[in-house]
């Protein structure tokens, strides 16, 4: 019988472990053979190791949704622990003489951590049980319950028969039984499993026995079918998620891919070949756990867009076309590899991304679901030439004029004319210290250049020598590389870089977040080096140097503030602190919406978006600004053009034109001066 | 069957950027910026389709300047095959610049011309009729939709209050309106291959243009006025001048 | 002199024959249907084309009509299908064409006339021996006369373009790319209601109705097809009347190829008063009646 056992328990073991790594070997050699896409990575090692320290070990970023993350936590520390155990029951179960781990107080504090988290697992168990058949959490409904439940009884059918065993071991049932793993650790050291003993009448006799066979069998059949079951299911991610989080592109959100267009032949991403290997693994890393659907403004407002379902339906195809792709041949790989676009990704919700990178910023697992949005929208628009109409006007106007939307170039610079300022496009004097990068929307809308008039009275107050380009700015091709057009971008960024090095600038300060972003990260991408500063930096820097006398005013009283963050400088840029010490220098009147900070709901104007019409379902800004309503917010603190013009569209069309103002941090400042 | 399709691309100063010469008020457009005419992608999305849909070469013919050159390299990436550009155009003369574009058709096999029905700088809307009368063939202006079939062309003509649907054979001048059709955005790597394109110019003949004489060329009014009123009933009688004069 | 005057519209017809009071002999002629305001516009002989009209078949017939009235001058109506027939006269010999003009004299054996350029950008002073005029419509008032002028009808020869049925455009949509004067409203308008009082500044100014993003897509004020801005139509109409509108980027690039601008609104720092040539600070409500009154008096 004991012969018997171990071997069964062995060949068991053998054919578990080989489909286990088996499905495994398939699915990361899909990754490694099909992906043409090439990627750079350079993050050091440390920062590599603190990252999976963080967000595995510790489930850093579980956390942000609270309720969930100690759920999870909780079953996975539970888990981690049970793993010593379940090693030692197999190679006890195996060769009965076997010790893996040497007795003594290690092993029986180890044994301890388990008999503990067993049971903590088990109410974990019930929790998650409830979260989703009883409070019917909304992020889990829908996706894959029957995965989810089977799961769930595979782990609490472990966790009750580790408990049954062991009381059963205590009445001495296990004599001489293989998997008897727990003799000799010290009944103090498995108090619940005692706790449990003490329950029951002790049994005894053969009918313990044949119980304790069948407990032990149950007890190894479930383990070992869950060893097969996780890579085929969602629970592939116990395996992907902690590598994906290990080769992830750090926690600040990834600049886009750059496209070598003398060398490349595809662009974007078509089918599964046009993504990287670490897609593959941000794929087989989701768990559907839905919290990047709840976080996206798309979806919050009605858009059919949800990021979880892009990411689900690309693995979806990678899993049905991957393994065949790569035992064919390249001709036949083209008929294999079916467009991923139109069915299952809809064009529709690839343009409704505002690329907010909300959902990157809550995925435990550390995907980058933006990324692979622009990487298909590439695909339309380089590939196709297929976009929204607004958005190829916009494309035009850029070209023709350097700006999204027609405006004479030449006339770029008027807003300053007044202002007895450096234009270099007319004074060619490139004695500045710093240059003041404009940006689109402040130097052609009215509303904006209101603020480009505080940034210039703070600039002048701190008596910092600057200058503007005038009519020798362009856009820097932000709306053109987030929805797709990396070909237009480049050309942009190309002629801006030559611009700035022309006139030697080392140190830029702009308004804008997003032509911020684009100078800080993707010019520097480009090779353009300089210290790129965002007003709201600058700005903190000066008062907190005591450069800048602010006072309040006396309507300030009256006042209700709240800051209201733009995606570009928060989440992408993890600018979160200066603008509200700024406020907060001023008045003690501040209140913080819903959603704010990381979690920041978007104006609805990122990726292209503020130049699309915005049709299905209620506007982003819309529900921003409930936001503020609910909060009797009397002003609105913004730090984005793209924010205040969303913002202040929406404030007036609700109708709340009288009750609330909208003011960026540059204006909020420059009426304050002292 | 496969059809040869002329198109004709006007290359214009871009409106946006057009200034007066500050003191004469003399408009100048030596220094603004060129591009492609909207009725001119349009004329080109409409052959792109018609070759995509019954086979045939696109021919692309702009007169224009030197300067014209990376235009033609659009008309390539939007699907365009080949193409020239002849100098020497000396402004608006539709009749000269008929005389011109049908000097160099006339060498050569096409089946259709297809060419925008106003352009947006002269507004003339003159050249397509002209070129169908210089050289003898149908003209059918206005074209909602082109179907074609062996010799015979089908178009859905757009005028103010109807839509007619109007029949010949070929050869035509056919014109195309801003509602024809979306012109597309090209594709990146037709963008670049007709960046390697070669661009053919040669001088336009005849080289000499009669007709009219040029008293002067200037801008109605600057800028945007801006005269505000803060009392309202001080305005009304320059508001209704201003309008009574637009509305005439 | 001796004319020929022609348009499919008889309106603007009759208003190049206005126009040509002076010292001109005019004949004019039009569509059958169109006749009606030609008939009284003082013209010395008219005639009406009957049959399918094409730009082919008018050239034949206006050329054979202007041998036969041994006519100096021709003057044609621009629109589609006048413009392809003047294009036509033009190309197959003969005449020497000049288009879209807003205004023309003649002394001397020569014309000067005036005409647009540039989407309205600059006005082209010329001087030519013209012989073919495309006349931009509104050149004059149809001034009307007592006397009604005899017509004969014509049958339009044979075209090589035939003409196989036609559809009417659906009135319903409103162009407002194509309209010269534009009403456009905005969220200060306040209330539906008001359209009426925006309906009587239309109809006094002659212009088609249009309205920001919020009163079409928001609102539903107006229909989506009257939508001026980014995400609508780009309208260029001669004047723009901007009521309630606060004139945000958006919403000034759709209507920044407007040659006149008028803004009412009572907000003073409303960015439409950058964007306009008369501004009027005030409520809409008081305004726009006194303007429909100085309008229809």
């Amino acid at each position: 019988m004991i012969y018997l056992s171990s071997v069964l328990l062995l060949i068991g073991l053998l054919v578990a472990v080989a489909s286990f790594l088996y499905t495994l070997y398939s699915l990361f050699w899909n990754a490694v053979k099909i992906p043409e896409k090439k990627i750079r990575m350079k993050i050091s090692l440390p920062r590599r190791i603190y990252i999976l320290i963080r967000n595995v070990a510790l489930q850093g970023k579980l956390f942000k949704d609270l309720s969930g993350g100690i759920m999870h936590a909780l079953m996975f520390w539970g888990f981690v622990a049970f793993a010593g155990y379940s090693a030692t029951f197999f190679a006890r179960g195996i060769d009965p003489s076997y010790e893996l781990i040497s007795p003594g107080l290690f092993k029986d504090v180890i044994f301890l951590t388990v008999d503990i988290f067993a049971i903590v697992v088990i109410v974990d168990v019930i929790y998650a049980v409830s979260r989703r058949w009883i409070l019917k959490i909304p992020r889990y409904q829908g996706y894959n319950g029957f995965e989810a439940a089977f799961i769930l009884l595979l782990v609490s059918v472990l966790m009750v028969t580790y408990y049954a065993l062991g009381v059963l071991r205590m009445d001495g049932a296990s004599a001489g039984i293989p998997g008897a793993i727990m003799e000799g650790i010290p009944p103090a050291f498995t108090p619940v499993t005692g706790f449990f003993a003490s329950l029951f009448p002790a049994a005894s006799g053969s009918g313990a026995v044949d119980l304790y066979w069948v407990l032990y069998s149950i007890h190894a059949i479930d383990f070992l079918t869950f060893l097969v079951y996780i890579p085929t299911s969602k629970h592939l991610h116990l395996v992907a998620a902690p590598l994906n989080v290990l080769l992830s592109k750090d926690t600040k959100p990834a600049q886009l891919t750059p496209i070598d267009f003398e060398n490349q032949k595809r662009f974007g991403a078509s089918d599964i070949r046009d993504f990287s290997w670490k897609d593959y693994l941000d794929f087989y890393s989701c768990t559907e756990c839905g919290r990047c659907t709840y976080n996206c403004p798309a979806f919050l407002t009605g858009k059919t867009l949800s990021p979880r379902d892009i990411i689900w339906d690309l693995r979806e195809v990678v899993i049905a076309q991957g393994s065949k792709a790569r035992h064919s041949g390249i001709e036949e790989r083209d008929k294999i590899l079916t467009p991923v676009i139109g069915d299952p990704i809809s064009e529709e919700d690839l343009w409704s991304c505002t690329t907010c990178m909300a959902c990157v910023e809550q995925c435990p697992v550390m995907i980058d679901h933006v990324e692979k949005i622009v990487d298909m929208r590439r695909s339309l628009v380089l590939n196709q030439g297929k976009a929204p109409k607004e958005t190829i006007e916009t494309y035009t106007n850029m070209e023709n004029y350097g700006s999204p939307w027609v405006n004479d170039p030449s006339t770029r610079g008027d807003w300053a004319k007044d202002l007895g300022i450096n234009i270099l496009s007319e004074t060619q004097n490139d004695d500045f210290d710093i240059l003041y990068w404009v940006g689109c929307v402040a130097s052609y809308d009215r509303r904006n250049q209101d603020i480009a008039k505080s940034i210039v009275s703070i600039l002048k107050k701190a008596n910092v020598k600057f200058a503007i380009l005038g009519s020798e700015e362009k856009c820097t091709g932000d709306p053109a590389k987030r929805t797709g057009n990396e070909y237009l971008a480049q050309n942009l960024a190309t002629a801006n870089i030559e611009t700035l090095n022309r006139h030697k600038v080392h140190r830029v300060i702009t308004g804008c977040p997003h032509c911020f972003n684009s100078l800080k990260n993707d010019y520097k991408a480009m090779g353009l080096e300089m210290e790129v500063i965002h007003h709201t930096e600058f700005i903190n820097q000066l008062v907190s140097l005591g450069k800048l006398d602010l006072k309040s005013l006396e309507s300030d009283d009256k006042e209700k503030f709240t800051y209201h963050d733009s995606c570009y400088l928060g989440r992408y840029n993890k600018i979160y602190e200066e603008p509200r010490t700024i406020i907060k220098a001023v008045t003690d009147n501040y209140e913080e919406m819903e959603m704010n900070k990381s979690k920041a709901l978007c104006c609805g104007a990122g990726g292209g978006r503020l130049w699309m019409n915005e049709t299905v379902g209620t506007k982003i800004s819309h529900k921003r600004m409930e936001m503020a309503d609910k909060i009797n917010a009397t002003t609105v603190v913004t730090a984005c053009p793209y924010c205040m013009v969303m913002l202040d569209d929406a404030r007036r069309v609700m109708g709340k034109e009288e009750k609330m103002h909208i003011t960026d941090i540059a204006e909020f400042v420059a009426s304050r001066l002292n | 069957m496969p059809y040869n399709i002329i198109v004709l691309i006007k290359v214009i100063p871009d409106l946006e950027q057009i200034k007066p010469n500050p003191t004469t008020g003399e408009i100048v457009t030596d220094r603004t910026p060129l591009r492609l005419e909207t009725l001119s992608e349009n004329a080109i999305e409409a052959a792109v389709q018609l070759k995509e849909k019954y086979g045939g070469k696109v021919f692309g013919l702009i007169f224009g300047k030197p300067e014209s050159a990376p235009m033609l390299k659009k008309a390539f990436a939007m699907g365009v095959d080949d193409g020239i550009v002849i100098t020497g155009y000396k402004g608006n003369n539709p009749v000269y610049t008929a005389e011109v574009l049908c000097g160099k058709i006339k060498g050569m096999q096409y089946d259709l011309i297809i060419a925008g029905n106003q352009s947006a700088d002269t507004y003339t809307g003159l050249l397509p009729g002209i070129i169908s009368g210089k050289l003898g063939i149908n003209l059918l202006g206005n074209a909602l939709t082109i179907a074609l079939e062996e010799r015979k062309i089908r178009v859905k003509s757009t005028l103010e209050k109807k839509i007619q649907n109007l029949n010949a054979t070929l050869p035509a001048v056919v014109s195309v309106t801003q509602e024809t059709n979306q012109p597309r955005l090209p594709p990146v790597m037709q963008i670049m291959a007709a960046g390697r394109k070669q661009i053919v110019t040669e001088a336009a003949q005849p080289q000499t243009m009669t007709g009219t004489l040029q008293i002067s060329n200037k801008a109605p009014r600057s800028e945007r006025k801006r005269q505000l009123y803060e009392k309202p009933e001080e305005g009304i009688a320059a508001v209704v001048r201003a309008i009574k004069e637009e509305i005439r | 002199m001796k004319t020929l005057i022609f348009s499919d519209d008889g309106e603007i017809a009759a208003q190049i024959s206005s126009y040509l009071k002076e010292g001109f002999e005019n004949t004019i002629v039009t569509l059958k249907g169109e006749e009606g305001k030609c008939r009284r516009s003082g013209a010395r002989s008219m005639f009406i084309f009957t049959g399918q009209p094409t730009a082919s078949g008018l050239s034949l017939a206006l050329k054979k009509l202007k041998d036969q009235n041994s006519a100096d001058l021709v003057f044609i109506g621009s629109t589609a299908i006048g413009r392809d027939t003047a294009g036509l006269l033009a190309g197959s010999g003969g005449f020497k064409p000049l288009s879209e003009v807003t205004s023309v004299q003649f002394s001397n054996g020569k014309a000067t006339t005036t005409r647009y350029l540039y989407g309205g950008k600059s006005v082209l002073t010329e001087e030519s021996d013209s012989n073919l005029f495309v006349v931009a419509p509104g050149i004059s008032e149809a001034s009307l006369t007592e006397n009604e002028t005899e017509i004969t009808e014509i049958s339009l020869d044979q075209s090589p373009v035939t003409v196989e049925g036609e559809d009417q455009k659906s009135t319903g949509g409103a162009d407002i790319e194509k309209a010269k004067v534009i009403v456009s409203i905005g969220r200060g308008l306040g209330k539906p209601d008001g359209l009426k009082l925006v309906e009587q500044l239309a109809s006094a100014v002659k212009g088609e109705i249009a309205g920001s993003r919020p009163v079409c897509l928001d609102y539903h004020w107006l229909s989506e097809d009257r939508q001026v801005g980014l995400s609508g139509k780009k309208v260029r109409p001669r004047l723009y009347i901007a009521l309630g509108i606060s004139g945000q980027i958006q919403h000034i690039a759709g209507m920044r190829g407007s040659r006149t601008v008028v803004a009412i609104n009572k907000d003073k720092s409303a960015p439409i008063f950058e964007e306009c040539d008369y501004g009027l600070i005030g409520d809409l409500y008081t305004i726009v009646p006194k303007l429909v009154t100085a309008l229809t008096s």
